[in-house]
């Protein structure tokens, strides 16, 4: 997997090429991607596109960072507590 | 603003599920040469059980050799489609996919099911923060990705499925602090002579090895907290409790098939506790209605071996072949699959006994407490309990807490709730997709 660079709430992270986003944050960081309807800190919870907890905007459209593939030029939004 | 173009493409067969069960299935289909598509949602086929990436395969059972093999010989055929949602059935042998934010309509003569399973859950205060993650994506994270998600864990629940993440979590540099099994001792050893005739008891040995001296019985989780970088996890048995600390807490407590598409192509249900909850039914050639056919999990919780070859006996049956041996061991296999989940189950009083400020639907932040209100006022359908509580009504569609609002209305003297009614789209699909916007 070749290494490449995405933006991450404006940051630069770098992140192998087809790993999933999910996986990418965490190595990075990124612990918590959402806020839950109560404003709670949500994490990865299933890891297999089941839960919907690792929701996180990615050009402007939401999706499962879980099963979701780091891509060049994505820009990955999501609440930071 | 437009309906978007949806392109139409016709084949023999579609098969919905790259796992283990839809390989075997499209391995045969391909060579008696027969024209089908086979859809998955992940970016690659093989489901959970092949889902570690060529590096990592720790323990090769024969039935994972052959796995990967399918993996391996059929991730490069054009007809397999990843990235893939299947959003509906629309009758007529047409269903609506998405593959990467494109429509597409297949019609297919015949349909094969093998969309598997998902993990279930016994829930508890806390296991909505973010250091709480299934035991599966433990697995997967490890496996598929090579990343060890915290350097310690307790890993609990019910099943062994939580030795073989354990072992895994150990074998790549973490470090177990212990795998708590709801189910007390006495109630597992009447199983454990049965465990030696079979692939997955054998293998289930060596992970006992590995993790001797670290494995509690009989323990429930009460609840976890935040405490600092840690968590503070409470565990109780006959009333006596103790605290550990983790970084990391991995849950599991078996498996629910995915009968959503099955739901929507009007295939059987049945609710069958011993092997998951609710099933699609299948004759012993899998299939479930006219030109449909099930194979894998979604037929019943089994593993991957019942899966093999239930994604076998579909194949033969859809090109007009039958092998009696397979269906033989097919049988041997939902046997031992039922004896294996009614040991491993959780006793009704613990669904019943969930606390009130436990949150059940994660999606909409839906309390016992509020469900259990809803239900002695009497909303003790599944249609009732959604329009009480919104349980269910989130972005997972109920997928992880609808099974825990089953169980706990089951734990009521006869309340025999239905399945959850499925609409399409079966997951969520971007409104985008079908209408042009331009």
């Amino acid at each position: 997997m070749s290494t490449i660079s995405i933006k991450v709430n404006g940051k630069r992270i770098e992140a192998k090429e087809g790993e999933m986003l999910a996986v990418a944050l965490f190595r990075a960081g990124y612990k918590k991607f959402r806020k839950s309807v109560n404003g709670e800190d949500r994490s990865l919870f299933c890891g297999m596109g089941v839960c919907f907890e690792c929701l996180v905007n990615v050009n402007g459209k939401t999706v499962r960072s879980c099963i979701t593939p780091v891509k060049e030029g994505m820009e990955v939004e999501f609440e930071e507590s | 603003m437009k309906r978007a173009d949806v392109e139409r493409i016709e084949t023999e067969i579609f098969i919905a599920g790259g796992g283990i069960a839809g390989l075997a299935a499209a391995e045969i289909l391909l060579e008696a040469g027969k024209d089908f598509i086979l859809v998955d949602e992940y970016p690659y086929i093989g489901g959970q059980y092949l889902r570690d990436n060529p590096d990592y395969r720790p323990l090769d059972t024969p039935t994972r050799k052959y796995g990967f093999h399918l993996r391996d010989h059929l991730s490069k055929a054009d007809n397999i489609w990843t990235e893939t949602l299947v959003a509906g059935y629309y009758g007529n042998g047409e269903i609506a996919v998405v593959k990467k934010e494109k429509p597409y309509i297949i019609k297919a003569d015949k349909i094969l099911i093998a969309t598997g399973a998902r993990e279930k859950f016994l829930p508890f205060p806390g296991w909505t923060l973010p250091g709480v993650i299934s035991a599966g994506a433990v697995q997967a994270l490890v496996k598929t990705s090579g990343y060890l998600p915290a350097r310690d864990a307790i890993i609990a629940g019910t099943g062994p499925f939580l030795l073989a993440v354990a072992y895994e979590f150990e074998k790549a540099g973490g470090k177990v602090i212990e795998v708590a099994e709801l189910n007390p001792i006495k109630k597992l050893m009447g199983f454990t002579t049965a465990l030696l005739d079979f692939e997955k008891g054998r293998e289930g040995i060596k992970y006992l090895v590995k993790l001797f001296g670290k494995l509690s019985y009989g323990w429930k989780i009460v609840e976890a907290k935040q405490n600092g970088e840690k968590l503070r996890v409470t565990l109780e048995k006959n009333g006596k409790k103790r605290e550990l600390e983790t970084e990391l807490l991995a849950i599991g407590h078996g498996f629910v098939p995915n009968i959503e598409f099955a739901q929507l192509c009007g295939c059987p249900v049945s609710y069958k506790p011993e092997l998951g909850g609710w099933i699609i039914e299948v004759d012993e050639n899998m299939s479930c209605g006219k030109d449909m056919y099930a194979a894998g999990e979604v037929t019943g919780i089994g593993g991957a071996r019942k899966a093999l070859i239930e994604g076998q006996l579909a194949a033969l049956s859809i090109t007009g072949k039958e092998d009696k041996k397979l269906k033989k061991k097919r049988a041997h296999e939902v046997k031992f699959a039922a004896k294996l989940n009614t040991v491993y189950s959780v006793s009704p009083h613990l669904w019943k006994s969930i606390p009130d400020n436990t949150i059940i639907c994660r999606c909409e932040d839906v309390t016992m407490g509020e469900i259990r209100k809803a239900v002695e006022e009497g909303f003790v359908s599944t249609r009732g309990i959604k329009g009480a509580t919104r349980v269910g009504m989130g972005n997972c569609q109920g997928r992880t807490c609808f099974p825990i609002v089953m169980e706990f209305l089951r734990s009521y003297k006869g309340v025999k709730p239905e399945a959850v009614s499925i609409r399409p789209p079966i997951k969520p699909v971007d409104l985008g997709v079908f209408v042009d916007l331009e």
